[in-house]
């Protein structure tokens, strides 16, 4: 009997010994995943700076490139008609357009995702 | 002081010179290069990435094989979330241009080392494979629909000879600022620092004003640091603008 009992008390003993156990990795975890979180939000703002640099460049180089195609369009285009200087500051002009055009465009974007996929881009 | 003539020449940098000896081929000029060599060097790095990586497919991964899916998986997201699904048929071209460029910059941050992406050559190449990409894509399945591209939906007549020139010069100006973006961001990243390692030469070089030094060196850890940061950024803006102009190819409707 007193044999029997003793067995019981370690049976129990392992099996509190066991939850204990069980409720520190469960608190671990809970705490690692606290730490996982606040890695990703870290992560999300550090993304976030990233992309509004990637914005940036690209609305500089945007706005660049588009000026500079026009002019050499409207320069080409007068060097084969000889019509200098009429189509350079046709398309310079329309070059300065299009490169505004395609920086509303980017500036639109964001607005334009979060808004229903129906509506349509200006 | 003036016996002393420093001379600092940060655009040096950039000069390409041929390795071993000259060769040619129908007239051009095919000899391998410090930028060729480097471009080797960044192949090399990525292989070694990517096939080292990948060997022991453990379910746990080591630190190789988690930059190997990290950076794969970064890129197919991004492809995934520009283009959708059917634009995943140019991961391979998008990762390919991803890894090469992010590679070559960083490297070109190595003292001492060449960038590659450094000479406008070399970007704008990449530029014009991806526009010539878009371009044969979309004439090819689209055909003729891919010229809606230049159309606008839902702009009056009386507005299109206007809208379509300004379509046109913006979609011819893609490649270039795609190859400038990137060529000008390195190039001027990397002139910036020598610049300012040529003042410290300057500043030991004027006597008691040696003392001013480490505020130009201050400058240079931190323009590293932004340079870093440039650099990872520049080959992530090149890759979702192939991305963006990809998905202009895939679905042309405006």
């Amino acid at each position: 009997m007193s044999y029997e009992s003793e067995k019981k008390e370690e049976s129990e003993k392992k099996d509190r010994e066991l939850s204990a156990r069980l409720d520190a990795l469960k608190s671990a975890i809970l705490h690692e995943g606290a730490e996982a979180v606040d890695h990703k939000t870290a992560d999300d703002s550090d993304h976030g700076t990233g992309k509004a640099m990637g914005i940036g460049m690209r609305v500089t180089s945007e706005l660049v490139a588009n000026v500079l195609v026009g002019t050499l369009l409207g320069w080409q285009i007068d060097k084969w008609f000889d019509t200098s200087p009429i189509f350079l500051l046709i398309f310079l002009l329309l070059g300065v357009a299009s490169g505004f055009w395609n920086v509303y465009r980017i500036a639109m974007r964001p607005t334009a995702a979060q808004k229903k996929p129906s509506v349509k881009k200006p | 002081m003036a016996s002393e003539a420093v001379i600092i020449d940060p655009i040096h940098q950039f000069e390409i010179h041929p390795i071993g000896q000259h060769l040619s081929l129908f007239g051009t000029d095919i000899s391998f290069t410090n930028s060729s060599l480097f471009m080797v060097v960044a192949v090399a790095v990525i292989g070694f990435i990517m096939i080292f990586g990948t060997r022991a497919r453990a379910l746990v991964p080591g630190r190789l094989q988690s930059a190997a899916e990290i950076l794969y998986e970064f890129v197919s997201d991004t492809v995934k979330s520009t283009t959708g699904k059917e634009g995943l048929k140019f991961l391979p071209l998008v990762f390919s241009l991803f890894m090469f460029v992010m590679v070559c910059n960083f490297i070109g941050l190595v003292p001492g080392a060449y960038t590659v992406t450094s000479q406008v050559v070399v970007t704008f190449a990449f530029a014009v494979l991806v526009m010539t990409t878009v371009f044969l894509y979309g004439v090819f399945t689209h055909g003729l629909h891919f010229f809606g591209l230049f159309k606008p939906s839902g702009v009056p007549v009386l507005l299109l000879p206007l809208i379509i020139p300004i379509e046109v010069i913006s979609f011819l100006s893609r490649p270039i600022s795609l190859g400038m973006r990137l060529f000008a961001n390195m190039l001027a990243g990397h002139i910036a620092l020598k610049v300012f390692a040529g003042f410290i030469v300057m500043l030991s070089a004027a006597g008691g004003w040696v003392a001013l030094s480490p505020l130009p060196m201050l400058m240079i850890v931190s323009l590293t640091a932004l340079e870093f940061l440039v650099a990872g950024l520049q080959a992530f803006v090149f890759s979702i603008l192939t991305c963006i102009y990809l998905n202009d190819a895939l679905h042309p409707s405006h």
